[in-house]
């Protein structure tokens, strides 16, 4: 009986030893792409001198398990639109925009404006599209309050029906969640402040190889009786180009130590930067820049901390392509 | 029913009859009246004979009273004693036929019937009343006027006096006023053999002469023109016009016009028709003096500039230029100035005898609209962030941002001008350009519009190259006041949620700030994009500040965790940039001297 018990306990032991070593040997899922079990507790020390422009000096911790570190990694070359002023006049169709004075096109997008201005399309050259309705948007006006919301799941299907029912809604867009915007008003001199306009904002995320892109904008915004008065995109269309070397995890965090963080400048000076997560993505361009392809990157995510009192978060890129993958990539 | 067509088939019938009558009547006064007489309308008359009642009842003053035409003509003893106009008014009496008569036309006058009106008389008299241009006399056998009635077509080019009750002679001095017929001294209409014929001198510009004449029916004869006598030609067709050049012959304006239709036949019915007519002005007529005064002669563009004719020498047209390729044709004309400039004015003034120009140099003087002055400041502090790819944005963005408002005047009010207050980049002295401590008008406190791109924290700014460098709080800045009344921080944490309440204490007379609720960062372009959107260059539309500034993180920050922020003075919210838009004159107060604030943080990115 004591035999048995001893050879079970044995085989309980080898069962969760091998376990644990599948899973170790497994990639995780996005976020935490490449995590492991293996928790690291590495902790970088204070940092002086002309790291970040000035006089700083903080200490990064690290509180994240250490991140598995593949060598390659698929990589998207972004394919650039070709967007005409009908497109942007088909654009402005789906906002019941018909009565514009003009369409102004320059190098980065295409505009067209209501006579009155008051709303607005743009077709961005580098892939994006943007409405707004000013008097709605960011504009106490006695539609857009609290009341005259629809529920945050009413709106997740008003946002999506809308963009849907336009052909707005792109594959592989995924539902992010709402925020609620508002604006605050106040009297100089009282210190009571109260909500004088609000809308929810519908966000969309994106997924590419099962890694997030960061940067990706495209949200609506749902104001009073469900009206639509804001959309944002910027939501580029890419191809496979194949794998490429990527830096390893422990060279992108020597990057980040000579780079520095961010928000570790300015007169707040934090004395501590955490990181806090750790885990590979791809980061798109802002609309307004080109893109030659989608970039690979090492996502330190974390807060700035003084006195162990957050200042705010902190997240900082650090591009994952080796030099030589980049260059093959440009030629 | 049957009443009804009895009734009007009585009433056709009297109709028929009176007219009828007055056929026979008028054939009966072509038959039986064989006095001349002149006649003189102009377009303004209406052909009336109610004046002749009072006359025609003194038989003291008018014993023997004829009606001929649109004229009463006395006789005492089958002499003429006087003639009144169809007003009743005295046109002249057997003394005034006396003076000023020369012996050509008495001469002529004798060689015609009894009791011809002496036509120059008639001259004088119009030259001196109403008629002061071209002055014709005319003459014509009365048979030959009140025998008819219009029936042709009016020649092209000619105008037609009167209507068509009027069978007399007449002539329109005043016909020759517009400006296509600018040059036409004189039309004279005149019915033959119960069709419209017609006499016109004509000058043109050149200097050449002419006389065109349209006939109806010619008469069985050629017509037969002479000028003094001397046959200058024949019209041998019916319903024709034809012109005569006189410029070589040496006429004066006392010289006659003569038109003589002769013969008869069963057609066209007997007699002849003889026409004299003077064919120029009087001898007082000469060539205008041109003159003429503006008003307002001065002022910003447009400027509305009325002119008016003070020529003397009665011109009949007018040809202004006013110096900026402007023309016009009217006597009085308006003219409105757009461009600033000095401007030299001319009119021509134009009559029969002739034409002179007067031109006014440097006339009118149009100034520039009065412009509205704004100003932009701007400063930089280089080394943004440490960690941001390209260190030299801390400049680039003021200095683009800057130099595309500076000089710039608005789309919508191109009163309104931007003009820059100053720039400073990279300023390593760490001066404190926005304190009141510096009271140069070159810094902030000074501009309208303000922008500082640098370090910040939730309670001001910070000035240098380093981080350590001078700081200065919110308290110690001065907006508001007359000037900034917009301002943009692209420095982190100006506008935190959290001290939201602190800013609201720079608000005496600020309308919008703009700035980041969080961490913000730098990129490419921002400054040029920001001023582009202000102002609606490039493929942007002007748009409002704040919506300008939202746009301008939206479209170049890709960073979730980087929230931009606004605060306004109601009802500032919805400004533009001056000259780009509306604006709102002053930020309203609350209540109890204070203002409203509204304070809103937004995402550039959210993923």
């Amino acid at each position: 009986m004591k035999k048995d018990y001893v050879i079970g306990l044995c085989l309980i032991l080898v069962i969760a030893g091998i376990s644990g070593f599948v899973l170790w040997l497994q990639p995780s899922s996005n976020p935490q792409k490449g995590l492991t079990n293996d928790s690291l507790q590495e902790q970088f020390q204070s940092i002086s001198g002309e790291v970040a422009g000035g006089s700083l000096s903080y200490k990064i911790e690290v509180n994240t398990k250490k991140p598995n570190s593949p060598e390659k990694i698929e990589v998207y070359k972004t394919v650039q639109p070709k967007v005409t002023k009908t497109d942007a006049i088909a654009l402005a169709q789906k906002f019941n925009i018909t009565d514009f004075a003009d369409i102004k096109e320059g190098d980065e997008k295409i505009t067209i404006s209501t006579k009155d201005m008051r709303k607005r399309v743009m077709l961005f050259k580098n892939g994006g599209k943007y409405y707004v309705d000013y008097d709605r948007s960011d504009t106490p006006n006695g539609i857009d309050i609290a009341e005259n919301l629809p529920s945050d799941e009413e709106a997740k299907k008003i946002a999506t029906l809308f963009l849907k029912e336009r052909g707005l809604l792109p594959d592989g867009a995924k539902m992010g969640g709402v925020t609620h915007e508002k604006a605050y008003k106040s009297n100089k001199s009282s210190e009571l402040k109260t909500v004088v306009w609000e809308d929810i904002l519908v966000y969309y995320t994106r997924e590419l190889n099962g890694m997030k892109v960061e940067g990706t904008q495209f949200e609506v915004e749902v104001g009073g009786h469900g009206d639509i008065i804001r959309f944002f995109s910027n939501w580029k269309e890419y191809e496979s180009v194949g794998e490429y070397p990527i830096k390893t995890r422990d060279s992108s965090v020597e990057t980040l130590k000579q780079k520095g963080i961010s928000a570790a400048a300015g007169p707040d000076k934090p004395d501590t930067i955490t990181i806090d997560e750790i885990y590979l993505a791809y980061e798109t361009n802002a609309v307004a820049y080109k893109e030659e392809y989608l970039e690979p990157v090492w996502v330190f995510k974390g807060e700035a901390l003084k006195n162990r009192t957050s200042l705010g978060p902190v997240k900082e890129f650090v591009p994952a392509l080796t030099d030589a993958s980049k260059k093959s990539l440009s030629t | 029913m049957e009443h009804m067509i009895t009734r009007l088939s009585l009433f056709r019938g009297i109709i028929a009859l009176l007219i009828v009558t007055c056929i026979m009547s008028a054939v009966s006064a072509a038959n039986t009246t064989n006095a001349t007489y002149f006649s003189e309308i102009t377009s303004k008359d209406k052909l009336s004979t109610t004046g002749f009642e009072a006359i025609q009842q003194n038989q003291t003053e008018c014993p023997s009273p004829t009606i001929t035409g649109r004229l009463l003509i006395c006789r005492s003893n089958e002499s003429v004693i006087a003639v009144y106009d169809r007003h009743g008014r005295k046109i002249f009496t057997a003394e005034d036929l006396k003076k000023g008569a020369s012996e050509n036309v008495l001469s002529q006058f004798s060689t015609h019937v009894n009791e011809r009106v002496y036509g120059s008389n008639l001259v004088e008299r119009a030259i001196n009343g109403q008629f002061d241009q071209v002055k014709i006399t005319f003459e014509q056998y009365l048979s030959y006027i009140e025998t008819g009635y219009w029936d042709p077509p009016t020649p092209a080019g000619w105008a037609f006096i009167g209507d068509e009750e009027d069978t007399s002679m007449y002539w329109e001095p005043d016909d020759w006023s517009s400006g296509s017929h600018s040059d036409y001294h004189a039309a004279v209409f005149f019915s033959h053999y119960g069709h419209r014929s017609g006499i016109q001198t004509t000058l043109d510009a050149s200097g050449g002469q002419y006389i065109r004449i349209a006939v109806g029916p010619k008469g069985d004869n050629p017509l037969e023109i002479f000028l003094d006598d001397i046959l200058i030609g024949n019209i041998t067709d019916n319903f024709s016009i034809q012109q005569f050049d006189i410029s070589s012959r040496s006429w004066t304006t006392t010289s006659i016009l003569k038109i003589v239709a002769a013969g008869g036949s069963e057609e066209w019915g007997t007699g002849s028709l003889v026409e004299n007519i003077s064919l120029m002005a009087s001898d007082s007529l000469s060539d205008p003096v041109s003159m003429f005064d503006g008003n307002p002669l001065f002022g910003n563009a447009p400027l509305n500039v009325s002119f008016t004719d003070t020529s003397t020498g009665s011109p009949t047209s007018w040809n202004w230029s006013f110096g900026d390729g402007g023309i016009s044709t009217l006597q009085n004309p308006s003219h409105v100035y757009t461009m600033a400039g000095t401007y030299t004015v001319s009119l021509t003034a134009m009559n029969a005898a002739g034409s002179n120009t007067t031109v006014r140099s440097g006339y009118v003087n149009v100034t520039a609209p009065a412009q509205t002055a704004f100003y932009v400041y701007a400063e930089g502090v280089g080394m943004y962030h440490g960690t941001q790819n390209d260190l030299s944005l801390g400049n680039q963005t003021p200095g683009h941002f800057y130099n595309l408002i500076n000089g710039q005047c608005g789309s919508v009010d191109t009163e309104k001008c931007w003009y820059g207050r100053g720039i400073y980049l990279d300023d390593n002295a760490g001066s404190v350009h926005w304190s009141a401590a510096e009271q140069a008008s070159s810094y902030a406190d000074n501009a309208d519009f303000s922008v500082f791109v640098g370090h910040g924290w939730n309670n001001g700014i910070v000035f240098g190259t380093q981080n350590s460098a001078l700081e200065l709080s919110r308290s110690n800045m001065q907006f508001g006041g007359n000037r900034a009344k917009w301002v943009t921080f692209f420095a982190c944490d100006v506008l935190n949620q959290s001290s939201q309440s602190n800013w609201e204490s720079v608000f005496n007379g600020v309308h919008i700030v703009n700035g980041f609720d969080t961490h913000g960062l730098l990129y490419e372009g921002q400054g040029i994009k920001y001023a582009q959107k202000l102002t609606g260059d490039g493929a942007e539309d002007r748009t409002a500040i704040r919506d300008a500034w939202r746009e301008t993180l939206q479209e170049t920050i890709n960073k979730e965790y980087i929230k931009g922020a606004y605060m306004w003075a109601n009802p500032c919210g919805s400004d533009y940039l001056p000259g780009f838009g509306d604006y709102c004159s002053a930020p309203t107060k609350g209540g109890q001297g204070d203002y409203d604030i509204t304070w809103r943080n937004f995402n550039c990115t959210i993923s």
